[in-house]
């Protein structure tokens, strides 16, 4: 396989994905709240924990685009500052569960002898909603921003694990592969340079998907009390905070509520638009 | 596109007819189940909505008295509603001049509800079942033993003078309990309980609902309500609800009466609705800031005088309760024996927020801002402390605005949100820098029962002789002036050191709808259910 063949690969990817209307808006909402987050400190019109009693929840208005919280706080600044926990969040828990998960998938799809034994531990965790499995880790580790993380993490390595596993299963027994192995090529050599590229596309559309998945999980524990703890603006939190105040003060949930909804539709659109631009028969 | 039939057609609405039919059935028995169950058509229940279903009925097995284990039972002796002791049980009372022993007349003619009469040899056999079994004994004092002398005199003496006992008496904590039915019942008393109060045990859902209903030989109300016999309703319906939202929706639905706590953000709109009435009772505790006094930190006083001179509890009170509450300098909150607005007065003029002051405090204790970051450092370490606080909304409210001011002197406070248990566990094993804590109790002698020292190795870890001394003085003093005076000095001692930062007192707010005549009492916290009535 030469260099430009292997480039003409990608290039027809990107294309098919541009041509894709709904995945390029989710490509440019994330855009949007990637950089409103990276920017949060320059942009944000008030400083994110500074309190103001007078402004207590003064509804959304110039000076407070998207109205103040119970402790006169700048709702629009906070969930500025939220985005950086969130995908931040997101980014962390996607990577750990992304390098957890492919590396039990492969060794599962490959070595068949130790495959049962991952597989049944998978199986333990895919039988327990995700949700419940997460509080369980947090009542024993406690509640708190890192110990939600590792929540979501434990909650969503089946999910990358069967993934990857199946497809290492079909191209395990691929002619190819068979060729390198007689030609007596280590283990972790074909593991790394002949399979793993080769089933690089489902892990990118689950990744994507799972971004989406670990920040709504994230957040729904957040709500739930078990999260991130004020005063962090992490929107999850900020729904959770608002609720008490929704006759009063809309504006306090509705907007990280929708935050969040927009992020994750972001992501599934994007993840969507990935797997049809990844998928050899939409070609 | 072939549509399945059964989802467009005539089928699915009689189904989905039958679904809502079903539920609402359902309903309609859940709420109509209570009146059904008492006999007569006539048949009136108050319902309460309250927080916390009671760990169990039997008065000498709980820990902690609501509305709902405490109207059961009928203290000896009762404070009306501007505070002033009046005869409960007992027509009066007497103390000898040594303050050793005291001698309650029980009033005559009275019967528990199982109809076992309510004899000088009852109430001994409550006292002695309550020093046998209750976990919370502690609290009665050195009693040494109590007799019945005749049908109606009963005296308790003890080996020490212990005056708070009148406040245990108040408080409920000790009201005759029929231990002749207790005995029958063995451990099924919880569910079955029999005392002498206006309302009597009828059913229990656990973790749902209490029923009681009138006790009709009741006819020994108190002085200051107007009906001294049965109550006007027939039943009491106390609710379990804990979410907030679903409370208030059944408040304004009208399916419950009285909504006791109600969220401190909802008065407001509360307020606005028609034939709604709001009454407010300060609480008898305190909340307040605990610091680890062994702690390397706040062991020294400066550092704790300049958390307690950072702190503003106006805003604490304003936004952390919306209002329902008051700033508190002092130990003790007004509605607590012992509590002096002398005290209280001094205790503000030392207290009162000073940034600057506290500032110079962190400066001569060796913390200042080297690196203006804003924190104050010492030997390039910031000054970082963790508070430790429990989940409800209110307190976690409150870490956030403590936060703020704490920053503003330069302390970075982080916050650590978790499980009361956990708290006062870290707590008894001094694993923490400050907690947000509260008490409860009717008599100056909390602070005995907080700052003594064999109670401090639980709690704050402040040990003080001096204090000790006057604090068991306090339990000795027989005159109330005395034990003002004593109480005063000792508050004295706990102003100049500084070994917690008292914060505000709760106002717990009740709102009533569709009735008459509820009443609450502040100095005992009870309902007055007295003179309810419904409308209709």
């Amino acid at each position: 396989m030469n260099n430009s063949r292997h480039m003409s690969y990608w290039s027809g990817i990107r294309k098919r994905l541009q041509r894709n209307k709904t995945a390029m808006a989710g490509a440019i909402i994330l855009l949007v709240f990637t950089l409103g987050s990276l920017l949060a400190p320059v942009i944000a019109p008030h400083p994110v924990e500074q309190m103001n009693f007078d402004q207590r929840l003064a509804a959304p208005s110039s000076t407070h685009l998207l109205g103040t919280d119970d402790f006169g706080r700048d709702i629009f600044s906070r969930l500025l500052h939220g985005g950086r926990i969130s995908l931040l969040m997101g980014l962390i828990t996607v990577v750990l569960s992304t390098t957890i998960g492919v590396t039990l998938g492969i060794i599962a799809g490959y070595y068949r002898r130790l495959d049962l034994f991952i597989m049944q531990g998978m199986d333990i965790l895919m039988s327990l909603p995700a949700l419940l499995l997460a509080i369980a880790v947090i009542a024993v580790l406690g509640p708190g921003l890192a110990n939600a993380m590792i929540a979501v993490v434990i909650a969503v390595i089946p999910s990358y694990v069967r993934v990857v596993r199946s497809a290492v299963l079909s191209i395990r027994e691929k002619e190819y592969i068979e060729a390198v192995r007689a030609l007596g090529i280590r283990d972790w050599q074909i593991l790394l340079k002949h399979i793993l590229p080769n089933i690089m596309s489902p892990i990118i559309v689950l990744s994507t998907i799972q971004f989406g998945v670990s920040i709504l999980a994230a957040a729904a524990l957040s709500f739930l009390g078990l999260g991130a703890q004020p005063p962090m603006p992490e929107w999850g939190a900020m729904v959770f905070v608002g609720k008490s105040f929704l006759s009063q003060a809309w504006w306090m949930s509705i907007f990280p509520g929708m935050a969040i909804m927009l992020v994750v539709l972001g992501f599934n659109l994007l993840g969507d638009g990935l797997r049809d631009a990844l998928d050899p028969k939409t070609r | 596109m072939k549509k399945s039939w059964w989802k467009t057609g005539p089928l699915s609405v009689l189904l989905a007819t039958a679904v809502i039919a079903g539920c609402s059935s359902q309903t309609a028995n859940q709420t109509t189940q209570p009146k059904t169950d008492e006999a007569g058509k006539t048949s009136n229940t108050l319902v309460v909505s309250s927080l916390i279903d009671p760990d169990t009925l039997d008065l000498h097995k709980t820990t902690w008295l609501g509305n709902e284990n405490g109207l059961l039972y009928e203290p000896l002796l009762s404070r009306d509603t501007s505070g002033k002791i009046i005869p409960g049980l007992a027509e009066k009372y007497e103390i000898s001049p040594d303050g050793k022993t005291w001698t309650f007349t029980i009033r005559k003619n009275i019967r528990f509800h199982t109809g076992n009469p309510v004899t000088a040899a009852a109430v001994k056999e409550s006292f002695d079942r309550m020093l046998e079994i209750s976990p919370v004994k502690g609290i009665v004092g050195p009693i040494e033993k109590v007799e019945a002398t005749d049908e109606q005199t009963l005296k308790v003496h003890f080996s020490k003078p212990f005056s708070p006992f009148i406040n245990v008496v108040i408080s409920g904590m000790v009201s005759p309990v029929d231990t002749k039915a207790a005995k029958e019942l063995g451990d099924g008393f919880g569910d079955k309980p029999s005392g002498t109060g206006p309302i009597q045990f009828e059913k229990r859902e656990r973790g749902a609902s209490l029923l009681f209903k009138k006790n009709p030989e009741y006819n020994w109300g108190p002085e200051y309500v107007a009906n001294k016999g049965p109550l006007h309703i027939d039943n009491v319906l106390f609710r379990f609800l804990k979410d907030d939202d679903t409370r208030m929706m059944e408040f304004k639905k009208g399916t419950i009466h009285v909504l006791h706590d109600v969220p401190a953000n909802s008065v407001a709109e509360l307020q606005s609705l028609p034939g709604v009435d709001i009454q407010k009772t300060m609480d008898i505790g305190i909340k307040y800031i605990a610091f680890n006094n062994k702690h390397p930190l706040f062991s020294d006083v400066r550092l704790r005088k300049a958390v307690a001179l950072s702190v503003d509890r106006d805003p604490l009170v304003q936004v952390a309760l919306n209002g329902f509450g008051k700033p508190i300098y002092g130990p003790l909150a007004p509605t607590i024996f012992g509590y002096s607005e002398a005290i209280e007065n001094k205790a503000k003029q030392m207290y009162t927020r000073n940034v600057a002051e506290s500032k110079q405090l962190l400066a001569d204790a060796g913390w200042t801002d080297t690196n203006n970051d804003g924190i104050v450092d010492k030997d390039g370490k910031p000054l970082s402390v963790e508070i430790l606080v429990s989940q409800q909304p209110a307190f976690t409210r409150a870490a956030q605005i403590l936060q703020s001011q704490l920053r503003e002197a330069g302390i970075d406070l982080k916050i650590t949100v978790q499980e009361m248990t956990t708290i006062k566990d870290r707590i008894s094993k001094k694993s923490y820098d400050m907690a947000l804590m509260y008490y409860g109790w009717y008599d100056a002698d909390i602070l005995f029962l907080i700052f003594e020292k064999s109670n401090a190795e639980s709690r704050m870890h402040y040990t003080r002789p001096e204090l000790d001394d006057l604090l068991n003085k306090g339990r000795e003093a027989s005159s109330e002036e005395e034990r003002i005076r004593i109480y005063e000095q000792a508050q004295e001692i706990l102003l100049n050191d500084s070994p917690w930062v008292p914060l505000w007192v709760n106002e717990v707010v009740t709102a009533t709808r569709g009735i008459k005549g509820f009443g609450l009492n502040s100095y005992t916290q009870y309902f007055i259910l007295n003179d309810v009535t419904l409308d209709k």
